[in-house]
């Protein structure tokens, strides 16, 4: 297979470059050459650009006119380095043709001169490619396509963005093309899910293949243990207490990347290590996602050219380009997941044959856990999968009004393609009238309302006519909906990102504040623009920024049960992490006791808040929230009582004011399964939760308008927040599909109701371990702690409304 | 409660949860920023809200001129989001309806231009004007430290202003993480705001002064609101 006759001239180049290709590059280039379309797992810095480049490109005869390979990129910041690639090989075969980058980067001019004079090879962006479908001379401009590849699959695909790209992809595969598809993917869960999602139905099953890299990285976990664990906090999220640890790492590495789980931990950090080491001062940065794209785009050039020491940052560095310098990775605080720990683990280590090193620096003491599972489950090989969202009826919506843009649609062709895609599989004949009467009519079309027009039908085929629309709608595409944030500028000039709005209302012109690592002066607030200045204040507020916090991954929070359950084998319990944690877990098992692996622990103790009922299911915040209102919901259908729940990523508490009595035999009624959602319906608040999905819904289909870029007050009459939108809908219009996606998203990721679901069955299978304690025990301390309380209430509104104070604005 | 009765400017005013006053004594009702055809113009730019909401307006209107049965009734200003549409003739029927009833529009900026727009001659029902003094009380559209400095002279500083423009807000906090927000009626020593009235417009979070009083609106009910020490 590897040797054939038509590979020869890419044998060469890599020979001529010294490189020996890989098994799985054989494999691509082999079924790609022979017409099938597929996914390609392997790590990054694997030669997976040339894996598929080199494939098309060995078909290509050089007579090739018009675009021939579409390279999608999730990345922008990625595109130039896949333009490089192309080149440096397009070059190596002796071929003529073009690469152009299409981004949301790219000046006006060139997008022009590319559609006049279409490369042969774009490398664009999926929201770019659907900005390409509403030009109405797409059909010309993929007329002569012969492949998409779609990098970084794996962090499409469990998004809306991926579903746009499905849909990008039914329209491109339309029956009669002869366009194959490969995916690039990281090793996710469910790589063959991934696969499907990624081809749908448009390519059959005995055209694909899936080619897994045999590449073993090597990477080596070690957990930053504190010196007295007897000493070191039970609570926490910061982890500062620890960072005199990291002197010597930052020291003597070359490059060292330090990853923290928000932004504002980000800016503690950055402050904090400026003053422990005064020396670093120039050779030290941060980099978060609200940071502006020009000084982040500096810090990424300096970690590149190996001028930084070291970089503090969030997931905002999680991917990107490879900075071949960086040898040192620093993990504060818990990673979430297995996939996230080992992406950030690979951003070092690339020198051929070169060790992954991480370190693993715990903000509590209880965190070290994580490092030996974290350990475990890498040696075993277990990864999260990415889980695709289906049927999401404002990505639908948005994309029937970019087909409109273009040359126009006819539904029953359309209708067709879409079916063929993973996401839109299972829609109803009535379900996409339903979406034709909305873009047509603008809701059912039983009525006719004659004042809205989006779309309209000519002879059959279904256009977007008015100019105006068709240009608010090119400004909104795309499924990523940032929060409104505010610009912060210097006074004399010079952008230095964004703060979410909330943040600056809270302060006062004057006031000094932390951002970008620098101490700013609040000047005052212009047009949805904060102007500062430079202050030589060490105090100031640091922002915050809502949202973003991941729950614990189910497949971690297996292995941290795991981790728990082999602490009563005794060979098991030699990880550093287990032992430095020794003192901790008598006391846990003095007080309460450490449960084993058909045990489910509850612990109940009393103090001066209240009467405390906890209990450890290892699944994440989100999981928990939701088992929280359930169990107090439970109870106090058992006796009415109200409760305030706490939780963390570990475990849950319930907080009454009177004494928590109930039966053994009643607990384990508790836990069921039986009724699980209607009694979930019945105790959280639903509304409020679909409310918050909506939102995003609601921009993604068009509903809310953000403006202009730059000019924010002329287009208010057309602006309204999506909670507006959201009682007008509940109240007029409560079948409308959008409002009951927002239930449903509310449902699978707010509650992530399937992984609900598995948590209770297990712990129905589980002997429940019930245990009176003195006090809070290691265990329950961190979630008592924690400072997302929520309040079960079954009050009225008018009580409520007693109970609580008036917010005064200043 | 859906109504809250209230000692204003030693005047006896009924609060009703459907966002408006009732000025029992004189049969008057007072209604501030209707924002009629806004969401015609949402629907006209190509964002589908549901074309019901439309409706709902005129049908709360009237259900409080059936309730109340009012011989004056004002509008305090925004009666108009934006150009004219069918939200304005069906609006015109329903008051002519009512031609027992005096109606006043308290002319906010946006209104004097889109009533340009207007026929003359149908509306002569409506009686424009730029503020009114009904004693004790000046009925203007922009609240006193919200107006436009110079453009409206006050001509009897002793009247208690009522106003809307705003569209008020407040927002209560409460233990564990639980907040709230809802429109409402505020009063202060010289003038009260009332909240907006249109199903679909937006508010803005006032500031709450010692003396103030406040009244929430939210799920049908007036809810008085107390004022932290």
């Amino acid at each position: 297979m590897a040797f054939n006759k038509w590979s020869k001239p890419a044998l060469d180049w890599f020979k001529k470059n010294n490189w020996r290709p890989q098994m799985f590059q054989l494999e691509t280039w082999d079924a790609c050459y022979n017409g099938y379309s597929g996914l390609v797992c392997a790590p990054t810095g694997t030669g997976k650009t040339y894996a598929l480049l080199m494939s098309f490109l060995l078909k290509a005869n050089n007579k090739e006119e018009g675009l021939q390979l579409i390279w999608i990129t999730p990345i922008r910041a990625l595109a130039k380095e896949i333009e490089l690639s192309a080149q440096r090989a397009i070059q190596g075969l002796g071929l003529s043709w073009q690469v152009g980058i299409r981004t949301g980067d790219t000046a006006q001019n060139i997008r022009k001169q590319q559609l006049k004079n279409i490369p042969q090879l774009l490398i664009t962006t999926p929201e770019s490619l659907q900005l390409l479908i509403t030009n109405a001379a797409y059909p010309q401009i993929f007329a002569h396509l012969k492949g998409v590849i779609v990098d970084e699959w794996h962090e499409l695909v469990g998004s809306k963005r991926g579903v746009q790209m499905q849909l990008a992809l039914s329209l491109l595969l339309r029956p009669g093309s002869k366009v194959s598809v490969w995916g690039i993917s990281a090793t996710i869960g469910n790589l063959e899910e991934a696969a499907d999602v990624l081809l749908g139905e448009y390519i059959l099953p005995d055209n694909r293949k899936l080619i897994k890299a045999n590449i073993e990285k090597k990477i080596i976990v070690h957990t930053l243990i504190p010196d007295k664990v007897d000493s070191y906090p039970w609570a926490g999220h910061l982890g500062i207490r620890m960072a005199d640890k990291l002197i010597p790492l930052l020291l003597s590495g070359q490059s060292t990347l330090i990853f923290t789980n928000t932004r504002a931990q980000c800016e503690i950090w950055y402050r904090h290590l400026l003053e422990l080491l005064p020396s670093l001062a120039g050779e030290l940065a941060m980099h978060h996602g609200s940071m502006s794209r020009e000084i982040r785009d500096w810090v990424e050039n300096a970690l590149y050219q190996g001028t930084l020491k070291v970089v503090v940052c969030t997931s905002s560095l999680d991917l990107g380009v490879d900075f071949r310098p960086v040898d040192t990775i620093i993990q504060v605080g818990s990673p979430k997941g297995i996939a996230r720990f080992l992406q950030r683990a690979g951003r070092s280590g690339h020198q051929p044959g070169g060790v992954s090193q991480i370190y693993f620096l715990p903000t509590h003491a209880l965190e070290m856990l994580e490092g030996a599972a974290l350990r475990e489950a890498i040696s075993e090989n277990r990864m999260e999968a990415r889980m695709p969202p289906v049927r999401c009826f404002d990505v639908l919506v948005q994309y029937m009004i970019t087909r409109a843009l273009g040359v126009g649609f006819k539904p029953d062709e359309v209708f067709e393609e879409i079916k063929k895609t993973f996401a839109f599989n299972s829609i109803s004949k009535e379900e996409w009238s339903w979406v034709l009467a909305f873009i047509r009519y603008g809701g059912n079309s039983l009525q006719a309302y004659p004042e809205y027009a989006k779309v309209e039908v000519r002879n059959g085929i279904w256009l977007v006519t008015d100019k105006l629309i068709a240009k608010r709608h090119r400004l909104q595409i795309g499924t990523i909906v940032s929060d409104p944030v505010m610009q912060v500028k210097y006074v004399k000039g010079g952008f230095l990102g964004s703060i979410e709005e909330w943040f600056i209302s809270s302060l006062k012109p004057g006031e000094v504040f932390w951002f970008a690592g620098q101490a700013l002066i609040l000047v005052r607030i212009k047009d949805m623009t904060v102007q500062v200045r430079k202050s030589k204040e060490q105090k100031g507020k640091i922002p915050s920024w809502q949202g973003g916090r991941l729950p614990l991954s189910s497949e971690l929070g297996a292995h941290l049960r795991n981790q728990i359950y082999s602490l009563h084998k005794e060979e098991l319990t030699q990880a550093p992490e287990i032992q430095a944690l020794k003192p901790l877990l008598e006391i846990q098992k003095k007080n309460a006791a450490i449960p084993r692996e058909n045990e489910f622990l509850m612990e109940y103790f009393s103090s001066k808040e209240g009467y405390h009922l906890t209990c450890y299911p290892f699944e994440g915040r989100l999981v928990h929230e939701a088992i929280g209102s359930l169990i107090a919901w439970r109870l106090s259908k058992l006796k009415p009582q109200s409760f305030s729940i706490a939780m963390n990523d570990y475990g849950i508490e319930w907080l009454s004011d009177t004494p928590i009595e109930i039966d053994t035999s009643q607990l384990k009624l508790l836990f069921s399964v039986e009724n699980l959602f209607q009694h979930l319906r019945e105790s959280l608040n639903s509304i409020a939760l679909a409310s918050r999905r909506f939102r995003d819904i609601a921009s993604i289909s068009g509903l809310l308008f953000k403006g202009y870029p730059g000019n924010h007050k002329k287009d208010k009459h057309l602006q309204a927040s999506g909670s507006l939108f959201f009682n007008v809908f509940q109240n007029y219009e409560p079948d409308n599909l959008l409002l009951l996606q927002a239930y449903e998203e509310a449902l699978s990721y707010q509650m992530e109701e399937n992984r609900l679901f598995e948590a209770l069955k297990r712990i129905e299978k589980q002997t429940i371990l019930w245990k009176n304690c003195n006090k809070a025990t290691p265990f329950a301390f961190p979630i008592m702690v924690d400072r997302l309380r929520e309040k079960l209430s079954s009050e009225k509104l008018e009580d409520r409304i007693k109970k609580m104070t008036l917010l005064l604005e200043k | 409660m859906i109504t809250c009765d209230l000692i204003v400017a030693d005047t006896l005013l009924t609060l009703d949860a459907r966002k408006v006053i009732f000025w029992r004594e004189k049969h008057s009702l007072f209604i501030a920023d209707l924002h009629l055809g806004k969401i015609t113009h949402f629907r006209k730019s190509g964002m589908a809200i549901p074309a019901a909401a439309a409706t709902i307006n005129l049908d709360i209107l009237e259900s409080l001129f059936i309730d109340y049965e009012p011989r004056k009734c004002y509008f305090l200003g925004d009666l108009f989001h934006s150009a004219t549409n069918h939200e304005w003739f069906e609006f015109q029927h329903l008051c002519l309806k009512y031609s027992e009833i005096d109606f006043y529009l308290i002319a906010g900026n946006h209104d004097l231009q889109l009533l340009k727009y207007l026929n003359n001659k149908e509306d002569k029902w409506l009686k424009k004007i730029d503020q009114l003094e009904l004693y004790p009380f000046l009925l203007t559209h922009e609240p006193e430290d919200f107006s436009v400095a110079g453009k409206q002279q006050n001509g009897n500083v002793e009247l208690y202003r009522l106003s809307g423009h705003i569209h008020p807000k407040i927002k209560l906090v409460g233990k564990g993480k639980q907040h709230l927000s809802m429109p409402c009626f505020y009063f202060s020593k010289k003038q009260g705001i009332l909240p907006s009235f249109g199903q679909f417009t937006g508010g803005y979070f006032i500031k709450v002064k010692e003396g103030d009083q406040i009244f929430g609106v939210m799920d049908h009910c007036i809810h008085p609101i107390s004022l932290p020490k």
